[in-house]
């Protein structure tokens, strides 16, 4: 069965998620990232 | 002098960063080196049933392997202590690649679509919490227990219960029931519902909404939509998005109501209770639409945050399988997996002739 987590520890995932992708998304634009491919 | 003394205080000192860092990483390369090598499976049976087109090589993409892959090792030999903190980041994952499909999203597909979910998601609610309530008390479920269950199957699922649990402080059992109900009936889910799609012939973005709509935990809502088709995946978070949406409102309603009987505790800011239990993720998945929209990005770097969304998935979708205990499917007693299966069966059925209606009446583009 899945641990369950903490509401608190949900908000901090849900912030670090927002902050990671809005990083990488800064990166994209500056073109300081290279083309992503998958 | 009582032989009982209370021992003195120690200090534990917290983990720094570098050894957090460092006992996630097992884990994490475990997510990874899953989804890799169901990535590899699809690439080289593909390539093989090129090169043999006799032999029925199993078509499968990257998605299903990596659940079977986790699914196998986690039923099998299971996973080592030595995994767990690193796998444990897989909901990470998998809300970094919701928020970084938002880029995917144009504003107006929000508005027009969410608008969409979010009437389906008003409807949905209402009979699910209705049914829910209604097999409680035919099947006696403790209240609290019936509560849970209520709010799992009609927001998000083990979050939504999470949340619930700080508000209606239900019998610590009551909770594991409910959770284990949600997630077998997820794992369910993940099976039929892209056979049943295949069977009626169901649009991508039809069955992305009803994917969203009908199966309750989030990571489990967005593989079923996935293992339908990419695009099919696309509209699944939009619609689980709106539906996640709603968690303050419903927990702080039922909050409310078991306060009321003096069973709970008083909530005294209504407004700080729903900005806690909001899920802030939502914020930045409109944000990147938002720069989306208004051009922020070229086409190509649209694409790269389109692949780097894939690749967030790729370790959550690992992690999905890894977590799912099929043991639990038997462990936990036949009345709430009872009424959990007459509810999700009833809501996927409601929630299938919404989407239905709605594409067929022009509602939908």
């Amino acid at each position: 069965m899945a641990t369950p987590h903490s509401t608190q520890s949900r908000i901090n995932i849900d912030f670090i998620a927002v902050a990671i992708a809005l990083t990488l998304a800064t990166l994209i634009r500056l073109n300081i990232l290279p083309p992503v491919s998958f | 002098m009582s032989a009982h003394t209370i021992p003195s205080p120690v200090a534990v000192k917290a983990p720094s960063l570098t050894t957090r860092f460092l006992r996630v990483l097992p884990g994490v390369g475990l997510l990874f080196g899953i989804g890799l090598l169901g990535k590899l499976l699809e690439h080289t049976f593909a390539n093989l049933r090129v090169a043999y087109p006799g032999i029925p090589f199993p078509h499968l993409e990257y998605v299903l392997w990596a659940i079977l892959l986790g699914l196998a090792i986690g039923n099998t030999i299971g996973v080592a202590p030595f995994f767990r903190t690193g796998v444990a980041t897989y909901e990470l994952w998998l809300k970094l690649g919701i928020v970084l499909v938002g880029a995917r999203f144009l504003l107006q597909d929000i508005l027009h679509i969410g608008g969409l979910s979010l009437g389906l998601v008003a409807v949905e609610l209402l009979l699910s919490l209705s049914v829910m309530h209604l097999l409680g008390r035919i099947f006696r479920l403790p209240p609290k227990l019936t509560s849970l269950l209520a709010i799992g199957s009609s927001i998000c699922g083990v979050t939504a219960i999470m949340a619930a649990q700080g508000a209606i402080e239900p019998a610590e059992e009551d909770t594991s029931t409910a959770i284990a109900s949600i997630l077998t009936l997820g794992a369910i889910a993940l099976f039929t519902f892209p056979a049943i799609g295949h069977m009626l012939h169901m649009s991508q973005q039809g069955y992305g909404m009803w994917a969203g709509l009908a199966v309750d935990n989030t990571a489990e809502s967005l593989v079923t939509g996935a293992l339908y088709g990419e695009e099919a995946g696309r509209w699944t978070v939009l619609a689980k998005t709106a539906r996640s949406g709603f968690i303050g409102f419903v927990v702080l309603a039922y909050a409310v109501y078991w306060s009321s009987r003096g069973l709970a505790p008083d909530i005294e800011h209504k407004g700080v209770f729903l900005w806690k239990k909001f899920p802030k993720f939502i914020l930045g998945f409109i944000a990147l639409s938002v720069l989306a929209t208004s051009g922020f990005f070229t086409h190509t770097q649209l694409t790269s945050l389109a692949n780097l969304s894939r690749w967030a998935f790729l370790p959550a979708f690992a992690g999905v399988g890894l977590r799912t205990n099929l043991r639990d499917l038997t462990s936990q007693g036949w009345r709430p997996l009872i009424v959990g299966i007459i509810g999700e069966l009833f809501i996927a059925l409601i929630t299938l002739g919404l989407v239905y209606w709605s594409y067929n009446h022009g509602v939908a583009r």
